[in-house]
């Protein structure tokens, strides 16, 4: 049986957070926010001060970076559902940017079930209408390795970007020269902070909005949520009105009504069932 | 349809001026050799993930020689792609080898991907053609199932005798 972490040390410490992370849950299906932060801080706070990791011993190290990140996951994960029951939309899609890294990189490093958050998370990111970003294009000297401070793409740096070396993480900074170059539109970006602003209340957060409605008046709890089913629909045409077949059409065509918008009178849209699957926390494999 | 979508390219295109490419043959070269390219007016950048590249090849086909012409600024563009370098491949590096290589390291990039994340790649390549002795550049954008897809299709006999770019 494959473990979820490499270490006695980091499995040990992963049911505490698991257990952790159950309280977190039932918290926010209470929608009581600040305990599940409470929760979710505490957690965080006591991996950071935990001395128990053996300094020289890599593995102990990777597998507490793992759970000090899965720790600082649940803070995010309440911040969003928060967030998203506040109806501060703009602010909820930032923080569930951050739970999305911080599950990557738990999933990159471990082998921890993290799949009930990760289809969640993946649900509700399509009830938010963004569908194109900002990237910038930059031009830089070269990228400083996070953990030697030397050239990272150099043989004189012995880590590799993205890799964990005794619980730090080898990240490449940019430096030298750096100038913006141009800025593109993507449909994937490697951050998706970076979207077109929409007000709070405005009509393209109709979907997460009616979530948040759902989930404020209880017609479900959050760890419920985890299904959109989309599909099409044919409504009533709000703008369609019954002519005789031989009258002139309304739409200023010029056609008669029976070459025209006759068969309009029902028009096709998109739509989309938010699916409630009732879940007991207990049961849920965190 | 926003038309900015992105879509897949496969391409072969004869290389008009291989002046830089023969004296890369010329000097009896083996390997890789990650080439700067010409961007605007600011002259030869390398591309972001170049170095990264390189050194994932050193760690992970040591066999394989890849080295960088010449320091160039690096052009880093923060989409979700793999903006991989143009290279030259010597004759001991057929470009089926080279394509299995760039799978192999974006399936280790792909670690860690959430749902149905597929980064995309951007790469070309730079090759003589056998038997015709035609020097070719080899142009790819696509996620890494296109990458597989096109990988199996290539049949190395039939590549070496004729650069149809697979159906």
């Amino acid at each position: 049986m494959t473990r979820a972490l490499q270490t006695e040390f980091g499995t040990h410490l992963l049911a505490e957070v698991s257990l952790e992370a159950k309280k977190v849950l039932r918290a926010l299906n209470a929608i009581n926010f600040n305990e599940a932060k409470d929760v979710a801080s505490t957690c965080e706070a006591l991996l950071a001060r935990d001395t128990r990791a053996s300094m020289q011993d890599e593995a102990q190290l990777n597998d507490l970076y793992v759970l000090k990140v899965y720790s600082r996951f649940l803070l995010f994960y309440t911040q969003t559902w928060e967030t998203v029951l506040l109806q501060r939309f703009s602010e909820s899609w930032r923080f569930l940017q951050d739970s999305l890294d911080c599950l990557r990189l738990v999933k990159k490093f471990s082998a921890i079930n993290i799949g009930f958050f990760e289809k969640q998370l993946l649900e509700l990111e399509k009830t938010y209408p963004y569908g194109v970003f900002f990237s910038v294009g930059m031009k830089v000297g070269y990228y400083e390795c996070s953990v030697c401070g030397l050239d990272i793409d150099s043989d004189s740096c012995a880590h590799m970007r993205g890799q964990l070396y005794s619980g730090v993480l080898a990240q490449a900074i940019a430096r030298e020269d750096q100038e913006v170059d141009h800025i593109a539109m993507v449909p994937n970006p490697r951050d998706k902070r970076c979207v077109v602003q929409y007000d709070d209340d405005g009509e393209q957060f109709k979907i997460v909005r009616y979530l948040a409605e759902l989930l404020r008046a209880a017609r479900f709890r959050i760890s419920d949520f985890g299904t959109l089913r989309f599909s099409k629909r044919r409504r009533p045409n709000p703008g369609w009105r019954k002519l005789g077949r031989n009258e002139q059409c309304y739409c200023g065509s010029g056609s008669k009504f029976k070459h025209c918008c006759i068969s309009n009178a029902y028009e096709e849209g998109d739509h989309v069932d938010i699916v409630a699957e009732p879940r007991n926390v207990e049961d849920v494999a965190i | 349809m926003l038309g900015i979508e992105p879509k897949d390219l496969v391409e072969f295109v004869p290389v008009v001026d291989d002046r830089e490419y023969r004296a890369f043959q010329a000097a009896n070269s083996r390997g890789i050799l990650i080439v700067p390219e010409v961007y605007g007016e600011a002259g030869r950048v390398l591309t972001s993930d170049g170095g990264d590249f390189r050194k994932w090849t050193k760690h992970n086909a040591p066999s394989i020689s890849i080295q960088v012409q010449e320091k160039q600024p690096l052009l880093v563009r923060r989409s979700a792609s793999y903006w991989l370098p143009l290279v030259f491949l010597a004759t001991d590096i057929a470009l089926p080898i080279y394509l299995n290589l760039v799978a192999s390291y974006l399936y280790d990039k792909m670690k860690g991907a959430l749902g149905n994340e597929k980064p995309r790649v951007h790469f070309s390549a730079v090759f003589e053609e056998t038997p015709s002795g035609v020097v070719k550049r080899f142009n790819f954008e696509g996620d890494v199932d296109a990458l597989q897809k096109l990988i199996k299709k290539f049949d190395l006999n039939e590549f070496l005798d004729d650069t149809r770019t697979p159906d």
